[in-house]
């Protein structure tokens, strides 16, 4: 339990730090905003300062608990000298009771779903494999790591990781996907249609492609967040359209490049409800998006729109579900603004959306296989089941991580020819490109300096009964892997 | 024409006497090939399967609804047919509702309700449990709203429901897709081209996407979107389809009108040869009567409002247009039988309404609104003569399968001995339906394959009654009206 208290902890120091800071810096910058945009951008301006300082700490070779909560009591302690915990008193139109019911209602039991996934230990792929890998090493070096490359978002996980490692920085990314559906409910009744920006805001939030990603450590919810406060001040006129021009350009040049499958008439159905060629499903109501661009009539539209095609450019190069996920605010709000004009069909859809999007009934329609949540982990994640145990259910590999860190010197480095959980590992663990292939590029591996070689299952029998003539011993096999040493 | 409240009673006692029928129908007949096929694929062997599949005998809220009501009140014949019972329902009140709109309380209400439902094909789809009859019943339903559409004054909220009833009708049945999009845009047309209801075109064209486009597609969408998301690649090919426009309307028109020696499966095209070459020209003459209808009408009026005239003369022949194109451009075959169920209800409507228009010119076209009015009497002489309760006529060969099932447990005892049953292609699905709904654990499930030695029955329809000879059986039973035969080793 105490370790839930840390995890908590450190996502409540994560967002109180970022609230703080960003709303004393829209005071300082005297903007004039309602409450609850205050509340949303603040924390969002204040997550960028907070990536930000914690880069600079880590470059110094800081990055250290003790040094980041310093950090945080004098951050704390500056935002509220300069006023950033008094926030304003003005509010935007209300939210209609019935609208209001419903957002709750359907956002507080997504919410406590969500809440379980991310405090239980950290087993996505994304999360494991990648975005924590990174972390994690930096955090082991307490500084940056060399020859690894590094996004705003993973500053703000060594912030919570060096609390309480995966789940902290878990609970990171489950913040900015609490946060965002209250930016976009506050965006709709800026523009004076609250019923549109309920609708938007569930239509986002409960999607299973952003509750996946959410709820764990990847940063496409926490992108998609930034987006679309960069796009809410642009509509505050606070920034000037080529600022936005540029951010999103540069945030579309920066998206991940994930190996993509090729176009097909049938990618609709796959985004939104089978779920496996390309990773997530979006949802079944999402196939509705199209519906998006007769928004382009009201003035709201007209900006949501173009935002919405930018923002999915990324999916051009990247056919994965999460590379459309910080385009979804947008379409979500468009398809609301649409929707909520048309009579009863805004409650009907949000309905339909909320039940079919909950993990127990998505396997009534997605493929077998479809990346999704599936089930609350409370026992998980109250740490009643250990965390090891948990790991070691629900990891593939977790076993082999462990067994690495008992039985490979110090020191030496290892190869993977597919996705390895790199973060619960001490050692350098390099994940190979989806196109190598033994054993013609076993000399290029070796020559690298690495020692050791982990298979991934689907490939064990091809290279355990050739490991002689390709020079390789056999070591272990655990969860799924394979590991040889190079000789 | 005079009015009186006895024609409002009359019209309300035949229509309950009608439905009354049509609960014993569906009460007392056998089980269908389609019906028992329908149920074993789609929500009998896993309730997933509504979400998770698709194929043309699934017909989605309808499906669906059949689903809940066996979940509720147990298997039967009954609670199968229970969706389209209560479809057959909403049907008859749309249809004294038209009726009613079309000409008061005279005994042209009487005449218009009877038109519109003793057609004995369209009464099969009443109570049989496929969704043919409930696509119907919603498509009326809308019909009737749309009828509303001028002389309402919320008139948002008419199109917000026809657009509803239309959606529903959609999922209930896909064919209903043409005539409901016919509908769709020739409601469309009026409302955008109603300089009286105010706002320019724009506008207009908006009021028709947020309260009719808009939200038939979104409930459309609801229902269909995950089964057809798992659509078979050509699914639709063999799918109750005629090889011509011809062959379309015979098999309207056969059914209709000599309903009592048709079998559909012993000759597809079963119809008086006197018909065969009439009957067609009669639809070629009327699908070109409706053009010409609504140009007279958008000519004569000059602005267009929503009579009835231009509403079911501007559905009918679009819908018309929509069947044609789907042959031509995309090579789809014709609706046959009761996938172009609909035609039976535009064009009867279509009658009416010309007969509405002749009784509406006054004294002077008096002899040809009598003439016009006569002939739709003897329509329903013809039709009502030819009704039939014993059995459906598309699946005729059915209509014994129930006594069939019911002598083989007479004779099997009350022992637990394994039995085995033959039966010939398709009786196994009705055979398999009632081994499950009466739990008969001691018969095995029935195979569908080609009768051969070593079963303890035989099930054979008359067609294969060779197989008496050439497996050496011994005939027990011939249902009459079905020609099926309970044979033994």
């Amino acid at each position: 339990m105490t370790q839930v208290l840390y995890i908590l902890f450190a996502a409540g120091l994560t967002y109180a730090v970022s609230l703080l800071m960003g709303n004393a810096l829209l005071r300082a910058v005297r903007v004039k905003l309602a409450r609850s945009e205050g509340l949303f951008l603040g924390f969002v301006l204040g997550a960028a300062c907070l990536s930000a300082i914690v880069y600079g700490l880590a470059a110094a070779g800081l990055a250290r608990k003790g040094v980041f909560l310093g950090a945080s009591v004098l951050l704390i302690a500056a935002a509220v000298l300069a006023g950033g915990h008094r926030f304003s008193t003005e509010r935007l139109p209300a939210v209609p009771k019935p609208w209001m019911i419903a957002f709750c209602a359907i956002y507080g039991l997504f919410a406590v779903f969500y809440l379980s996934v991310a405090l239980a230990p950290e087993v996505s792929l994304d999360g494991t494999t990648h975005y924590l890998a990174t972390v994690a090493r930096d955090a082991q070096a307490h500084g940056l790591a060399g020859g690894m490359a590094r996004d705003g978002v993973s500053m703000l996980f060594l912030f919570a990781f060096a609390f309480q490692k995966h789940s902290a920085a878990a609970m990171v990314e489950l913040l900015f996907l609490l946060v965002c559906p209250w930016g976009m409910l506050s965006y709709g009744r800026r523009i004076g249609n609250p019923a549109a920006g309920v609708t938007g805001a569930l239509l986002f939030f409960v999607s299973p492609i952003v509750g996946k990603t959410g709820s764990s450590a990847s940063v496409d919810v926490a992108i998609a967040c930034l987006l679309f406060a960069i796009f809410y001040l642009y509509e505050l006129r606070l920034l000037a359209p080529i600022v936005i021009l540029l951010a999103f350009a540069g945030w579309a040049m920066v998206a991940h490049p994930w190996p993509s499958a090729p176009w097909s008439a049938d990618i609709p159905f796959d985004l939104t409800i089978r779920g496996v060629r390309l990773h997530g499903l979006l949802g079944p109501m999402l196939l509705l998006s199209p519906l998006a661009l007769l928004a382009l009539r009201y003035p709201a539209g007209r900006r949501l729109v173009p935002a919405a095609l930018v923002a999915a450019l990324p999916f051009l190069v990247s056919h994965e579900t999460t590379s459309l996920i910080p385009c979804l605010p947008f379409v979500a709000l468009a398809m609301a603004l649409v929707l909520t004009a048309w009579r009863a069909m805004a409650p009907v859809v949000l309905l339909a959306h909320s039940i079919l999007s909950w993990p127990a009934f998505i396997p009534l329609y997605c493929d077998e296989g479809a990346w999704r949540l599936t089930n609350m982990e409370w026992r998980a994640a109250l740490r009643i089941e250990p965390e090891d145990n948990f790991l070691r259910r629900s990891l593939p590999g977790y076993d082999m991580a462990r067994y690495i860190d008992m039985q490979v010197p110090q020191g030496e480095a290892i190869f993977s020819l597919g996705p390895f959980p790199r973060s619960y590992v001490k050692h350098e663990v390099v994940n190979g490109p989806d196109s190598i292939a033994l054993p013609r590029d076993l000399p290029q591996i070796r020559n690298s300096g690495n020692r050791w070689l982990l298979i991934p299952a689907v490939d064990v029998f091809h290279v355990y009964l050739n490991r002689q003539e390709w020079g390789l011993t056999f070591v272990a096999a655990l969860g799924g892997y394979q590991l040889y040493r190079i000789d | 024409m005079s009015e009186s409240k006895w024609f409002r009673r009359l019209t309300i006692a035949f229509l309950l006497l009608l439905f009354a029928v049509n609960i014993y129908r569906a009460w007392t007949q056998a089980i269908t090939t389609d019906e028992a096929f329908s149920f074993a694929n789609f929500p009998a062997v896993r309730p997933i399967n509504l979400f998770h599949s698709y194929g043309t005998s699934y017909h989605v809220l309808h499906t669906m609804l059949v689903f809940l009501s066996v979940q509720i009140f147990g298997l039967s014949e009954f609670t199968l047919r229970l969706p389209s019972v209560l479809a057959c329902a909403l049907y008859f009140a749309a249809v004294y509702c038209i009726s009613r709109f079309l000409f008061g309380v005279t005994p042209m209400l009487l005449l218009s309700a009877a038109v519109l439902t003793l057609n004995p094909l369209l009464l099969d789809h009443m109570s049989v449990a496929r969704g043919y009859g409930m696509g119907l019943a919603f498509f009326s339903c809308a019909f009737y709203q749309a009828l509303l559409y001028k002389e309402s004054p919320r008139k948002d909220r008419i199109l917000f429901r026809v657009a509803i009833f239309q959606a529903l009708s959609v999922a209930a049945n896909l064919t209903f897709l043409f005539p409901s999009l016919a509908l769709t845009i020739v409601l469309a047309a009026i409302v955008i081209g109603d300089r009286s209801s105010g706002g320019s075109i724009a506008q207009r064209t908006w009021r028709v996407v947020d309260n009719l486009a808009g939200p038939w597609l979104v409930t459309a969408f609801l229902f269909l979107a995950l089964p057809l998301s798992h659509i078979p690649p050509r699914s639709f090919s063999g799918y109750m389809e005629a090889g011509s426009a011809r062959a379309m309307v015979d098999s309207l028109l056969g059914p209709s009108l000599h309903y009592r020696d048709c079998d559909l499966n012993e000759s597809p095209a079963c119809i008086y040869p006197i018909l065969y070459g009439i009957g067609f020209r009669a639809a070629q003459i009327l699908s070109v009567a409706c053009v010409a209808a609504i140009v007279i009408l958008l000519w004569k009026r000059r602005e267009i409002d929503a009579s009835p005239g231009l509403l079911v003369a501007g559905t009918l022949s679009l819908t018309i247009v929509f069947v044609l194109l789907g042959s031509a451009v995309f090579l789809w075959s014709y609706p046959w039988v009761r996938t172009a169920l609909f035609f039976l209800f535009l064009v009867p409507v279509c009658l009416l309404v010309a007969g509405r228009w002749l009784w509406s010119l006054g004294p002077r076209a008096r002899p040809a609104a009598w003439l016009w009015s006569a002939g739709l009497f003897a329509l329903v002489v013809i039709t009502a003569l030819e009704f039939d309760t014993r059995y459906y006529i598309e699946w005729r060969f059915d209509a014994g399968d129930r006594e069939i099932i019911q002598r083989i447990v007479s004779m099997h005892g009350a022992g637990n001995q394994p039995a085995r049953i033959a039966a010939g292609f398709p009786l196994s699905w009705s055979m398999n339906l009632y081994r499950q709904m009466y739990r008969l654990a001691w018969l095995e499930p029935v195979e569908l394959k080609q009768p051969e030695k070593g079963y303890d029955y035989y099930v054979l329809r008359h067609d294969d009654a060779h197989f008496i000879h050439e497996l050496g059986l011994r005939t027990v039973y011939v249902h009459q009206l079905s020609g099926a035969i309970l044979a033994t080793p």
